[in-house]
C-alpha cells in the first residue's frame, strides 16, 4: 500500500512532467496540422494529418543541408571536445601538481564569459583568415567554448576513479596512455556519457555563434529554423516540423548514452 | 631477491611524516611482515618499495640495485592490494594475463601460464567470469594469481586477508604459507593482525608512528620485546603490566618481593608477564592475592581475569591480571586465588622510555634488532 504522502508526490511528478511535455506535444501536433487549422482561433483537436510542413521545410528552406551541417559540425566538435577533455581532465585529476584545483576553476571560469562578448571578435578574426561560414570555423568555436565545462565535468568523474586500479595497471606494466585506453576509458561510461550529452546538446542547440559566423554554406539547424520567421509571417507549421526534426536526434543521443550511464554505474562493484 | 631500505623517509605534501628513517634488510626468499597499528605507515612503506610513492629521503634497493627513482613497472615487483583492484571489465583470464601480454609474452604461453596459476589457486573454473560475479575469497585468489603469474622478484601484499571472514582468512593464511614455501619468492606482507604476522612470517618488523620498533623472528618478538609498545602489541590477550619498584636486591611490588634483581637500574619500573607465565596457586601459596572475576574459555586453555586484592598492585594496562590456565583445571568465578610468576620469563621495562631493561642474570642479550 502506498502512503498518502507518496501519492501526493506521484501526482506532483505527473504534473511536472506534463508541464514539460505539453509544449512538445503541441509542437508535434502543430507539425502535422493543416495550416488553416493551425491558424484557427479555437484550438482544433481533430484534423486531417498532413506532411506538408515537413516537405516545405526540406524544399523551401534547405532543411536537409542544415541537418547535414549541424550533424557534421556538432558530431565533430563533440568528439574532439571529448578526446581533449579526457586527456586534460586526467592530467588535472591525477598529476600531483600544486594549484591543480585553482587551475581547474580558472578553466571553468572561461565558460562564465558571455558568448556574445567573444562572438564578434571571432567574426572579425575569421573574416581575415577565411573561416567565416565554414564547418571548420564552427567546430573550432564549439570545441573552444565547450572544452572548459567538459574538462571540469570529466575531472570530477576521474577523481572518483579508484586509484588502486590505475596503480595495479602501472605495476602490470601499462604506460599512462595504455592505462587511459584499457582501464579508464572502458570503466568511465557514466562520466563520458554525461559529458558527451552536455556537450552534444549544447552544440546542437547553439544559436549565437552560428548566427554570427554562418550564412549559408555552414548554416546550422537553429539558424535555419529562425529563417522561417520573416517580417510578414511566422510559418508555425514549418517551424514545428523543423523543431520536431531537430529534437529527434537529440532525444536519440540522450537515450543511447543514458543506457551507458546506468551500465557504467556498476563500477561501484570494484570492491 | 633482497630488498633493502636505507634511511627511508616519506613526508606527504600536507606535512604528514608517514615513514621516518626506516632501515630494513629483507633477505632473499624471506616472508617478511610489517606489523603495526592503523596509521603507522605500513602501507606507505610498501608503496615506497613498489614505487607508487616517491620517498622524500633515503633509498630502496632490490637485489642490490638502487631502484629509488625507477618506475614501478621496472622494479619487477607484484602487489596484492587490500581492495584487490581487479579490473572489473575484464575476465579473470584477462586479469591474470594482462601483465604477461604487456610484457610481450605470446598468447599461447600466456594461456598455459594462466592455467597453471589457476590450477595452483584452484580457480580454473572462474577463468571466464568477471570479478563482479566472484565471492570475496575467489577475488582474493585471483588477485594473488595476478601477482604470482608474473614470477616477480618480490611480492608485496597489503592486508590481503582483511576483507575475508574469519574462517576464510584462516584458510587463506595457510594457503599463503604453502604458496610461499612452494614458490620461495621474497614477500613483504603488511598487516595489523599480530596473530597473522606471527603465524606467517620468517621475520616481523613492528612499526609505530612511522618508525620501526623491532625486527625479530616471531618467537623472539614474543619472548623478547624490545620495548613496552612491542610487548603490548604482540600477544592476545596482551601481556600483563604491573607497576613495580627496583631496589638494590629485589623487584618489589609494594612490600612484596617478586624476584631478585641485580641490574643497575633503580626506582620505578614496569613488569611484564605473559598470561601463560602467571601461575594460579592456592591463596596461601601466592605472592599476590586475587579474586577470579570471570573466565574466557579459548579451546584448550581458559583465560582467567583476576582482580588483584593487594593495595599496592596497580595493573598498568587494564583492571585485571590475565592468567592462562588449562581447560581441565577447576576454577570458578568469585574464587579467591594466589598468584606467582615464572621468574625467568618476566620482563622489566623503563616506565619513561618503555625500553626493555637488560637482566644481568639472563643468559643472552635480548635487544637484538632494536631500531
Ligand atoms: N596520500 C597521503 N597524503 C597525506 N597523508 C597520508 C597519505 N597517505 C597516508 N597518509 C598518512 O600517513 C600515515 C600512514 O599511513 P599508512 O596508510 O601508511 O598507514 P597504515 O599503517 O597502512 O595504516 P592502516 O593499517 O590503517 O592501513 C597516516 O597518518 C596517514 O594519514
Ligand atoms: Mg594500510
Amino acid at each position: 500500500m502506498r502512503s498518502p504522502i507518496r501519492r501526493v508526490f506521484d501526482v506532483v511528478a505527473v504534473f511536472v512532467v506534463a508541464i514539460y511535455l505539453a509544449p512538445i506535444y503541441w509542437i508535434g501536433l502543430t507539425s502535422i496540422k493543416p495550416t488553416t487549422d493551425i491558424n484557427s482561433r479555437v484550438p482544433v483537436w481533430s484534423f486531417e494529418p498532413t506532411m506538408e510542413h515537413y516537405v516545405e521545410a526540406f524544399t523551401r528552406f534547405e532543411f536537409g543541408k542544415a541537418l547535414v551541417n549541424s550533424s557534421v559540425i556538432v558530431l565533430s566538435a563533440t568528439f574532439i571536445t571529448m578526446v581533449l577533455a579526457l586527456f586534460s581532465a586526467y592530467a588535472l585529476a591525477r598529476m600531483k601538481m600544486r594549484g591543480a584545483d585553482t587551475l581547474s576553476l580558472l578553466i571553468l571560469s572561461l565558460r562564465f564569459m558571455p558568448g556574445v562578448v567573444i562572438a564578434m571578435p571571432y567574426y572579425l578574426m575569421y573574416q581575415r583568415i577565411g573561416l567565416v561560414d565554414t564547418h571548420i570555423g564552427m567546430i573550432i568555436i564549439y570545441v573552444a567554448y565547450g572544452l572548459p565545462f567538459a574538462v571540469w565535468l570529466m575531472r570530477g568523474f576521474l577523481r572518483d576513479f579508484p586509484a588502486e586500479l590505475e596503480e595495479a595497471a602501472r605495476l602490470d606494466g601499462l604506460g599512462w596512455l595504455a592505462i587511459i585506453r584499457r582501464i579508464i576509458l572502458p570503466l568511465s561510461g557514466p562520466g563520458i556519457a554525461v559529458t558527451a550529452i552536455f556537450t552534444f546538446v549544447f552544440n546542437w542547440n547553439e544559436f549565437l555563434f552560428a548566427l554570427y559566423i554562418t550564412q549559408s554554406a555552414a548554416v546550422t539547424l537553429p539558424i535555419q529554423i529562425s529563417k522561417m520567421i520573416d517580417v510578414y509571417t511566422v510559418l508555425w507549421g514549418t517551424i514545428s516540423g523543423a523543431v520536431v526534426m531537430q529534437l529527434v536526434p537529440m532525444v536519440v543521443v540522450v537515450f543511447l548514452l543514458q543506457r551507458h550511464m546506468i551500465r557504467g554505474l556498476a563500477l561501484g562493484a570494484v570492491k | 631477491m633482497t630488498v633493502q631500505l636505507s634511511n627511508l623517509e616519506k613526508r606527504f605534501d600536507d606535512g604528514t611524516l608517514a615513514v621516518k628513517k626506516v632501515d630494513l634488510e629483507i633477505r632473499g626468499g624471506e616472508f617478511f611482515t610489517l606489523l603495526g597499528p592503523s596509521g603507522c605507515g605500513k602501507t606507505t612503506t610498501l608503496r615506497l618499495i613498489a614505487g607508487l610513492e616517491e620517498p622524500t629521503g633515503g633509498s630502496v634497493s632490490i637485489n642490490g640495485r638502487d631502484v629509488t627513482r625507477l618506475d614501478p613497472a621496472k622494479r619487477d615487483v607484484a602487489m596484492v592490494f587490500q581492495s584487490y583492484a581487479l579490473y572489473p571489465h575484464m575476465t579473470v583470464f584477462d586479469n591474470l594475463t594482462l601483465n604477461l601480454r604487456v610484457a610481450g609474452v605470446t598468447k599461447g604461453e600466456a594461456r598455459t601460464r594462466a592455467h597453471e596459476t589457476a590450477q595452483l589457486l584452484d580457480i580454473e573454473r572462474l577463468l571466464d567470469k568477471k570479478p563482479r560475479k566472484l565471492s570475496g575469497g575467489e577475488r582474493q585468489r585471483v588477485a594473488l594469481g595476478r601477482a604470482i603469474i608474473r614470477q616477480p622478484s618480490v611480492f608485496l601484499m597489503d592486508e590481503p586477508l582483511s576483507n575475508l571472514d574469519l574462517k576464510l582468512r584462516e584458510q587463506m593464511r595457510t594457503e599463503l604459507k604453502r604458496l610461499h614455501q612452494r614458490l620461495g619468492i621474497t614477500t613483504v606482507y603488511v598487516t595489523h593482525d599480530q596473530a597473522e604476522a606471527l603465524i606467517l612470517s620468517d621475520r616481523v618488523a613492528v612499526m609505530r608512528a612511522g618508525e620501526v620498533q623491532q625486527v625479530s623472528e616471531p618467537s623472539d618478538m614474543y619472548e623478547n620485546p624490545a620495548n613496552l609498545f612491542v610487548a603490548e602489541f604482540i600477544g592476545s590477550p596482551g601481556i600483563n603490566l604491573l607497576q613495580v619498584a627496583l631496589t638494590p636486591e629485589a623487584v618489589r611490588l609494594g612490600p612484596t618481593v617478586l624476584m631478585p634483581w641485580k641490574g643497575r637500574e633503580q626506582g620505578a619500573a614496569v613488569l611484564g608477564a605473559r598470561p601463560e607465565d602467571v601461575l594460579v596457586v592456592p591463596p596461601e601459596q601466592g605472592l599476590l592475592d586475587g579474586i577470579v572475576d570471570f573466565l574466557e574459555p579459548s579451546g584448550p586453555i581458559v583465560f582467567a581475569f583476576i582482580r588483584l586484592e593487594n593495595a599496592d598492585a596497580v595493573p598498568v594496562n587494564r583492571d585485571h591480571v590475565v592468567a592462562a590456565i588449562d581447560v581441565h583445571r577447576q576454577l570458578d568465578a568469585g574464587e579467591r586465588v594466589g598468584l606467582r610468576f615464572r621468574e625467568q620469563r618476566l620482563r622489566l621495562f623503563d616506565p619513561e622510555s618503555g625500553r626493555c631493561l637488560a637482566r644481568p642474570e639472563a643468559p643472552k642479550p635480548m635487544q637484538e634488532g632494536v631500531a
